[in-house]
């Protein structure tokens, strides 16, 4: 027996009651691939799921996309938690999802990926914004897990090299849903109570990429991006990369290279200045040494004596030259008996031929001048010149 | 020179790198060269003072006391 007509809106509404009230939909967990994925500009975000045979439309509140753990991509396998809801005037009905969870390697990769895209267009990887690190740092912060492998590495690390700098750990969860939260709140935490830590190493050991995934979360990149103090990312392996890895300041391959990276070694610090101070010391005698010999090199005893030897030198010098010059000077062979014979202009004569028979002449000797007239002249050969001579 | 307590390790070490280097190249005049050991030496003081009083501690924060105990 059929009831008595009733209005599409009654309809809908009794559909809406029984939905709500039905246990289990009001809390239900709905694996399916992402398609149609849309961020509407309310900040609401639409999607469907769907498996081989079906569709299911759903919605996902900005207040609950604040807090996904992973980035949503088209494609993507999802596990979505939420519960049925009714949307009375279109007659359709959506899940409503307030929270969404991931597995497997492929679809981590794709959340992994999909969030590494977008904060590197937002600028969160930039190298603008990427602190250093102090030479020498007073206090550093390790935030990680109390109890794991990482921080007694670290701390024994820091002991072997560096006895100087303080170290302060700061408890957090390093897995687990929960942990993104606990890492987050810590480091926005460290900034307020610890303003004078120098350094913050925040990491794990190694793990699955599950167990690694709070390092991925957007909430830990944003505090590491906002952190004042300078962040040293240590996240599992060599080969682990995360999203921290990549916002922090610096990245470390494990949490053993980011204490490495942290400190300076004081050991070796302390043999550096004492190669100073040796240097320092052996520098000022070099040069004491080097100015007292240039003082002992212009001493008046040794510049005398440098003064004499040049007196010496030049006065033989002179002397030589007294020599050649007095070689030359006609005087000292008038000596020897040579005279001059000039005409009356006083043109020196050494030919025959320059002579007339009659011709006044002069003749230099020595210690006198005479005035003589030609009375005779003979000229002679070379032989007769040297018997002559003879 | 004025003794400066207030330098940091790095710069009391970039001192102390920078007399020992002009000692090295022994340029300048005798007077330079003996203001320059002076201020290592300074420096030098400081730096050792930093590392010989050197007391590292290690300690934990109690998230509940908001306290920090030794680890």
């Amino acid at each position: 027996m059929a009831l008595k007509p009733v209005s599409v809106s009654q309809v809908n509404g009794y559909i809406k009651r029984i939905l709500q009230s039905d246990p289990i939909l009001g809390n239900v967990s709905v694996i399916g691939e992402i398609s149609n994925l849309k961020y509407h500009s309310s900040g609401h975000v639409y999607f469907t799921l769907k498996d081989a045979n079906s569709k299911l439309n759903c919605f996902l509140a900005a207040e609950y996309l604040r807090n996904l753990r992973y980035e949503l991509s088209d494609g993507m396998e999802i596990t979505a938690h939420g519960y049925l809801s009714v949307y009375e005037r279109g007659g359709s009905y959506s899940l409503n999802v307030k929270d969404v969870s991931l597995s497997g390697i492929g679809n981590l990769s794709i959340a992994f990926e999909q969030s590494k895209k977008k904060l590197e267009a937002e600028g969160l990887f930039d190298t603008k914004y990427k602190k250093s690190l102090p030479f020498f740092p007073k206090k550093i912060g390790v935030m990680t897990s109390p109890t794991g492998a990482a921080v007694r590495d670290i701390i024994k690390i820091i002991k072997s090299k560096n006895n100087y700098v303080n170290i302060l750990v700061y408890p957090c969860l390093v897995q687990g849903p929960e942990a993104a939260k606990d890492i987050s709140e810590g480091i926005k935490n460290i900034n307020q109570k610890f303003p004078d830590l120098d350094v913050l190493i925040i990491g794990r050991g190694g793990g699955s990429l599950e167990e690694l995934w709070p390092f991925n979360e957007e909430i830990v990149a944003r505090s590491i991006f906002s952190s004042v103090i300078p962040i040293i990312s240590a996240v599992g392996h060599e080969t682990d990369f995360t999203i921290s890895d990549f916002v922090a300041d610096f990245r470390a391959e494990t949490p053993t290279a980011a204490a490495q990276l942290a400190i300076p070694n004081t050991f070796e610090l302390q043999s550096l200045c004492q190669d100073f101070l040796s240097s320092i010391k052996y520098g000022l005698s070099r040069r004491l040494e080097y100015d007292a010999m240039r003082v002992y090199m212009h001493d008046k005893q040794k510049l005398f004596e440098s003064f004499q030897n040049r007196l010496q030198y030049e006065t033989l010098r002179l002397q030589q030259q007294k020599e050649k010059l007095e070689a030359l000077n006609p005087l000292s062979i008038m000596e020897r008996g040579y005279s001059i014979l000039t005409d009356k202009k006083g043109n020196l004569l050494n030919k025959i031929s320059q002579i007339d028979l009659g011709d006044q002449l002069f003749v230099r000797i020595k210690d006198g001048r005479l005035h003589c007239t030609v009375d005779e002249k003979h000229c002679l050969d070379r032989e007769m010149i040297i018997n002559d001579l003879k | 020179m004025t003794s400066n307590k207030n330098l940091t390790f790095e710069e009391a070490l970039k001192g102390l790198e920078t007399a020992a280097n002009a000692l090295k190249r022994n340029e300048g005049t005798l007077e330079d060269a003996i203001k320059n050991y002076e201020q290592g030496i300074v420096f030098y003081e400081q730096c050792n003072h930093i590392l010989k009083e050197a007391k590292q501690r290690i300690e934990i924060y109690d998230k509940e006391t908001q306290e920090q105990i030794e680890f």
